[in-house]
């Protein structure tokens, strides 16, 4: 048993992971998941075919139960834990596709596999209840082609209504041999085409523009007159490029496992948790801005939102138990949640198939999530940031995650109704801009660009589908160390890189510079840098006069609204 | 040199009817099958000519669907339908619940927009007949009875997308008053009609410079 043993196992069969060699003689990166895509280690070609098959059977374990659900921040009452009709009294068989699961429900045995039926809840109308006890039984039986097919779809349009459809739905049900079968050279041939990401093909997106490198030399300072030549026109791209091979990559990783340590181990000996070296704290900031290796990022990210929410592990086991006991309990949101989730990042092969793994975990950690908060419930923009973390964990761990975010990084006030922190953000932008390309400002203020018209999906998406995947990441590393001012940053750096062409937009003719100041700022921003954009936004957070004014004006703000005073500030 | 006018065109209706895919067609006649969700708003121009030479653009803001978005004081829909001079309220023909909510969007633009407002009524996914849960007849008598265009469209496809927005480039008038202005928190009172943006242009080439 491990020196740093800490007790019984977490009850949650996701957190079970493979044993690691004994004794590895420096921590290993984490034991990817297999479900999981993670970047191909830089020995191997990155055309490497990924793995999405599951992991091998696990031993049966306790099953979840309401008593584990910790209330804290629920504000679900009027509910009861639906049963789930089995086999009273058998012990529950944990199939392969169970086993990757993440969600309780024991698979009858004996009986037929395709049958698991979970009781409605009171209250649970027609529509949420085929939502949720489709994604429940979709669990357990797996789909057919999962990472590979389409699927078929069957909660938004009602199965039935002809013979042929039923079949359709029928034959789309994995079975026993969907998981051992050899892959076709067509399908190899397919997955072999992924990014290092993932993707099979990049989301299309009506205008794709470089953020040029050389925006980015001059650090953010005051530019009172808006006719300087940076960048006085955007060069729109055609096609989004292939995400840029990773610099250093093995250096790094060897870096980052000595900077990490073991923070916490299951009853297997694996590694659970992972902290920085107190010795190391002092290179972390530098390292993130780097970049955090890919194979490090699941460990890394982690570690960064347990150090910022000040969270214990206690706190994260109970939010994985609080995930898995939510499942039993409707949500008014699973029908909107649903319509959703097939449309969120489709081009990555976890995401692709119908009522695949991804799809069905992106559906469990949003719909447990729509109980975490009675104010915020589910909101469109929650999709991508829960389909960014379940790139990266499990839907255990994913909605934990979640949950840092919603309260430590202040993601409850830019969800809540109304959407006060996305207003507080965007008056802080503002005043960024205001302060240092006043020339920028006056030209909004003059063509009445409102900052909600573009820059509302920015925060409440946290740049998704606003610069390309990999741009994601490297912004996430960042946000997760600096918390919510980052996208503010970005938010910045997108209008530093366009300024000249900003604020020098002329009145051509009516409607001209509103319009190409809106589709320009509606675009997806391809950094032709990232390196440079980072180090820009990191010397955007050492400037100790700015981060305080962003302070003030966010208490400005505050004051603003609670005044009834905040009608006519914004743009 | 023919008239060329411009106009603001608001897309409404329920979440996943297809709004933004309509506008996908229209603008760039391209489709996803799986079209991620719009948060908040999205901002397209696309110009349509008609027979007799008119060039009409419609500045394009496609909407949100989630209930969130829509109650949301900053975001609401009325910054968006506010100076519209026409709006497409979509619903799905597969979803019987999509036409109620696009009848409250109707009742309420009926309520609130400027009164000269252009609505077209639109059922998107034509192209799923086979799951229909709107008839024709229904819709269009409704649409009669409210004095609104009606069409059936699929983005999928491209029938009938096309046809809506020129149909509603012929209905907007012709004249061209003083200028409105794009923003979203415009000031100035809903203009009746277009911009003729020449005319404009030939304004403003006095004091503009292009250097």
């Amino acid at each position: 048993m491990p020196d740093d043993y800490r007790g019984p196992p977490v009850v949650s069969r996701s957190s079970i992971q493979r044993p690691h060699s004994k004794s590895p003689p420096r921590p290993l990166p984490p034991t990817p998941d297999a479900r999981f895509l993670t970047a191909t280690p830089p020995s191997r070609p990155t055309s490497a075919v990924p793995t999405i098959l599951p992991s091998p059977p696990l031993p049966p374990e306790p099953q979840a139960t309401s008593q584990q659900h910790s209330s804290r921040h629920s504000h679900h009452t009027n509910s009861r834990p639906s049963s789930v009709k089995g086999s009273p009294g058998r012990q529950p068989s944990i199939s392969q596709t169970t086993a990757t699961s993440g969600f309780p429900s024991p698979r009858p045995s004996g009986g037929d596999a395709s049958f698991v039926s979970i009781a409605r809840s009171e209250g649970e109308d027609d529509d949420s209840f085929l939502v949720r006890s489709t994604y429940a039984q979709l669990n357990v039986s797996g789909v057919r082609g999962d990472g590979i097919d389409e699927g078929v779809e069957r909660t938004r349009a009602r199965i039935g209504g002809s013979r042929q459809s039923e079949i359709l739905v029928a034959n789309a049900v994995g079975d026993d041999q969907e998981k051992k079968r050899d892959l076709s050279s067509q399908e190899v041939q397919m997955l072999a085409s992924l990014d290092r990401y993932g993707f099979f093909m990049t989301p299309s997106h009506d205008r794709l523009v470089l953020l040029p490198a050389a925006s980015f030399a001059k650090s953010l300072s005051r530019i009172a007159n808006g006719t300087t030549n940076a960048s006085a026109s955007a060069q729109t791209l055609n096609a989004l490029p292939p995400p840029p091979p990773p610099v250093h990559e093995t250096e790094r990783m060897e870096k980052w496992g000595r900077m990490l340590e073991p923070r916490l181990r299951d009853y297997g000996g694996n590694v659970e948790a992972w902290a920085v070296r107190h010795a190391k704290a002092h290179k972390l900031r530098r390292r993130v801005y780097k970049g955090i290796p890919d194979r490090w990022r699941s460990a890394a990210w982690a570690a960064l939102m347990v150090e910022f929410a000040k969270s214990s592990d206690t706190d994260v086991r109970q939010l994985k138990e609080q995930f898995m006991a939510n499942l039993e309990l409707p949500s008014t949101f699973d029908v909107q949640i649903d319509l959703d989730v097939p449309r969120t990042i489709s081009g990555h092969v976890l995401f692709k198939t119908r009522y695949g793994l991804g799809q069905r975990s992106l559906f469990h950690v949003l719909h447990s999530f729509s109980l975490y908060c009675g104010r915020c419930g589910y909101c469109q923009g929650m999709g991508p940031i829960a389909a960014m973390l379940l790139c990266y964990f499990e839907p255990a761990r994913a909605y934990a995650c979640l949950v840092h975010l919603h309260d430590a990084y202040k993601m409850h006030n830019i969800f809540s109704p109304g959407f006060p922190g996305l207003l507080e953000a965007i008056f802080v932008q503002e005043r960024v801009m205001k302060e240092k390309m006043p020339a920028v400002y006056a030209a909004f203020k003059k063509h009445m660009v409102s900052t909600t018209a573009y820059a509302t999906k920015w925060y409440i998406t946290l740049f998704a589908n606003t610069v390309p995947f990999q741009t994601s990441l490297r912004l996430w590393d960042a946000f997760l160390l600096e918390g919510p001012d980052l996208f503010v940053a970005v938010a910045i750096a997108v209008i530093w890189a366009y300024r000249g062409k900003l604020s020098t937009a002329k009145l051509i003719r009516p409607n001209a510079s509103f319009e190409s100041v809106l589709s320009l700022l509606s675009s997806l921003f391809v950094p032709e840098d990232e390196d440079a954009l980072l180090s820009w936004i990191s010397a955007f957070f050492e400037d100790k006069k700015l981060r305080a004014d962003m302070h003030r004006w966010r208490e400005e703000w505050r004051a603003l609204v609670e005044a009834g005073k905040d009608g006519d500030v914004l743009l | 040199m023919s008239k060329q006018l411009q106009y603001k065109l608001v897309l409404l209706g329920e979440s996943a009817v297809g709004k933004s895919s309509l506008v996908l067609r229209f603008v760039k006649d391209q489709f996803d099958d799986y079209r991620e969700s719009t948060i908040g708003a999205a901002f397209l121009t696309q110009t349509v000519t008609l027979d007799d030479g008119t060039a009409v653009k419609f500045e394009i803001w496609d909407t949100a669907g989630q209930e969130r978005y829509k109650v949301s004081t900053s975001l609401s829909a009325p910054m968006y339908y506010r100076n519209a001079n026409c709006a497409v309220v979509v619903y799905d023909i597969t979803q019987a619940a999509s036409l109620e909510k696009a009848r409250n969007w109707i009742r309420e633009l009926q309520r609130q927009a400027d009164p000269s407002i252009v609505i077209a009524l639109c059922g998107n996914k034509s192209d799923l007949a086979a799951r229909r849960q709107v008839t024709q007849e229904e819709a269009q008598k409704y649409a009669e009875e409210e004095g609104l265009m009606w069409t059936e469209t699929s983005a999928k496809t491209g029938e009938g997308v096309t046809d809506i927005f020129t149909a509603i480039a012929k209905k907007l008038p012709t004249t061209a008053p003083p200028a409105t202005r794009g923003g979203v928190r415009a000031a100035g009172p809903a203009g009746r009609a277009g911009v003729d943006l020449n005319k404009q242009a030939a304004n403003a080439s006095g004091d503009s410079c292009n250097c």
